[in-house]
């Protein structure tokens, strides 16, 4: 397990809600409960499930945008949340994050020089100005924007650039691991595809470590090296790329994978979609047994009465289902 | 080396231009230019006040000449006292600008720091802060201010706190609502990941964008910064009696309002005009300085 740049064990979130009176906990929703992976230096984990799934939480708890409830996060051998102060600033220059939405992470009175520069002035990668400023010329070509824009600001630029910038941002402290959190989704199909490849790029020429959170299986597809797919807070099955979308073993991943446009002609004739029924449980009160039961084509009366826990397929790849125990 | 030149270069001249482009904006708002004209002649009227009229005849008095309606002699007419009312109004917008302005600049600060801590650190201090707020609000404005004054003793210094306490809350309140929706926006976590500190973040990100709802509430102020300096000065616990004051000037022309109608008319229209171009500038500043309304 030496080769882990980053292991997540047991991770709970719950955010709490409040109400009544003096403003007590009244709930607590569940946006990760239990979640556990690795991921190895160099290597692409996507991360799919359906929206408010709390794959979003995941990445932020990571990051440490958002305290966890509890857990351990292992970056580089190193507990994030238990190491001495100087330490954690170095480690959370080692992580950064791309923002779904281009055009609220960028702050609007700030060109784009200095939204670049600010991680290297902020962490001292740089202290001299002309050398600061190389970087950021550097950093904005590597990204596939002109140096020449540097001084302009965030709203005179299209969506795609705007992510380029991102990127330029959250490379500008020299990560190890980044967090992508629908990196795409808010860009049109064609720009997609030169942000992906772009990342794709820059992952092969840095050996950059990346947890792509997108609910676009497609595109996780073409990304990964490994696939975990989030149900209602969980994993609910994990293996490489080639064991989920080749035999994908829990009724939810092959429901999702069902609904996807087809990849190639013979997938195409071979589709048969799998309709689910019903809506999610709510967060704020989880069913007792599997959380999958009330939607699931192939529900029993056990599946409900108790949590399955993670069945071993082989190879890696784990499912969180009581028909593969 | 060339190249740092080249950059230094590129960066002055954008800097140039977002200037440019930010009079450029301004200027096309013939609302906020007139604003800006009005504003600039008062504010010359009050910096060379003595050379338009000397301080001495504002104070003059002269039983002949009691109340008598404009004149060439007297453009704006005299008072119950026989002063010459153009020569008060001259000097008087030293102190009603100064304390308009002035407070609300102090206000500005002190509840824009206060209000953008409270919403960007929450909790106890946030619940702590807005409580002393609602302690402060729940007292009739006017009335805390006196106490204030009556404490202190009068004088301007002490118009100048007592005026800037009462106004304060209101800031805090404005710019604590407008930096929590501020505070969860991705470009501020993307700053806290980038390892920028609290401080850095609260200065550099936060204020900037919140500028312009404050710019707007602060030149709304200044008018009734004003009118709460004028009626402190009537009760006797503002500027002080002879001195030259707008508003202490409407006060003391209310006995005459029937008859005199222009005694009340010119210090009024002194407000009005100035807190009206104020309001204008404020707009246009506000419109100006968003870079998202260029191109």
């Amino acid at each position: 397990m030496q080769n882990n740049l980053l292991e997540v064990k047991h991770l709970k979130k719950y955010f709490p809600v409040t109400g009544g009176f003096l403003n007590r906990t009244v709930a607590e929703v569940h946006a990760a409960d239990d979640v556990s992976f690795s991921i190895k230096k160099g290597e692409v984990l996507g991360l799919v499930g359906e929206s408010g799934c709390g794959k979003s939480t995941v990445g932020r708890v990571l990051l440490g945008l958002t305290p966890r409830t509890s857990g351990e996060i292992w970056f580089d051998g190193t507990e994030t949340g238990s190491v001495p102060k100087e330490r954690a600033r170095d480690l959370r220059r080692r992580m950064q994050m791309v923002f779904q939405d281009p055009f609220s992470s960028l702050d609007p009175r700030m060109n784009v020089s200095d939204i670049i520069a600010e991680g290297i002035l902020a962490y001292k990668l740089y202290e001299n100005k002309s050398e600061v400023g190389d970087r950021v010329a550097d950093l904005m070509q590597q990204c596939g924007l002109f140096p020449d824009q540097a001084y302009r600001y965030a709203h005179q630029f299209s969506g795609g650039q705007r992510q380029r910038i991102c990127i330029a941002r959250a490379l500008a402290t020299d990560p190890d691991f980044i967090v992508l959190d629908e990196a795409v989704s808010a860009l049109d199909v064609s720009i997609q595809a030169q942000i992906i490849n772009l990342l794709k790029d820059l992952q092969e020429a840095r050996g950059l470590t990346y947890l792509f959170i997108s609910h676009d299986l497609n595109i996780v597809r073409f990304i990964s090296d490994s696939v975990a797919v989030m149900y209602l807070g969980q994993i609910v099955e994990y293996g490489t790329k080639e064991q989920i979308f080749g035999a994908p073993a829990h009724p939810y991943t092959q429901a999702l994978l069902s609904a996807a446009p087809a990849f190639t002609p013979e997938e195409k004739r071979n589709k048969q979609r799998i309709i689910l029924t019903g809506d999610v449980p709510s967060p704020t009160d989880v069913p007792s047994g599997c959380r999958f039961a009330a939607r699931c084509p192939y529900a029993e009366e056990a599946c409900k009465a108790e949590a399955p826990a993670f069945a071993d397929l082989g190879d890696g790849h784990i499912c969180r289902c009581r028909k593969h125990l | 080396m060339n190249q740092t030149e080249e950059r230094k270069l590129n960066r002055r001249a954008m800097r140039r231009e977002h200037a440019a482009d930010t009079w450029r904006l301004y200027r096309k708002n013939k609302a906020a230019m007139l604003g800006l004209v009005i504003l600039t002649v008062f504010v010359l009227v009050a910096v060379f006040a003595d050379l338009i009229v000397p301080y001495a005849d504002a104070l003059q008095q002269s039983a002949a000449n009691r109340l008598k309606p404009p004149s060439a002699g007297h453009p704006f007419g005299t008072d119950k006292f026989g002063r010459d009312v153009f020569a008060r109004i001259v000097h008087g917008s030293r102190r009603s600008l100064s304390l308009g302005i002035g407070t609300t600049l102090i206000s500005v600060i002190i509840g824009g720091i206060v209000g953008a801590a409270c919403g960007y650190f929450g909790k106890l201090f946030d619940s702590i802060v807005m409580r002393l707020c609602d302690v402060l609000t729940s007292v009739p404005a006017i009335l805390f201010a006196l106490a204030v004054v009556a404490a202190l003793g009068a004088n301007m210094v002490n118009l100048i706190i007592a005026i800037t306490v009462i106004s304060v809350p209101s800031y805090i309140r404005i710019v604590r609502s407008v930096v929590l929706s501020i505070a969860d926006r991705d470009y501020i976590h993307a700053a806290r990941l980038c390892g920028r500190s609290d401080a850095g973040i609260l200065f550099g990100h936060v204020l900037p964008n919140a500028m312009g709802p404050i710019i707007v509430q602060a030149s709304m102020n200044v008018a009734s910064m004003m009118l709460t300096a004028a009626s402190l000065s009537f009760v006797g616990m503002g500027v002080q009696a002879p001195v030259p004051e707008w508003g202490a000037m409407l006060n003391e022309a209310r006995d005459f309002m029937m008859n005199q109608p222009y005694l009340l008319a010119f210090p009024g229209l002194a407000i009005v005009l100035c807190a009206l171009s104020l309001n204008l500038v404020g707009d246009g500043l506000r419109d100006a300085l968003d870079p998202r309304m260029k191109n």
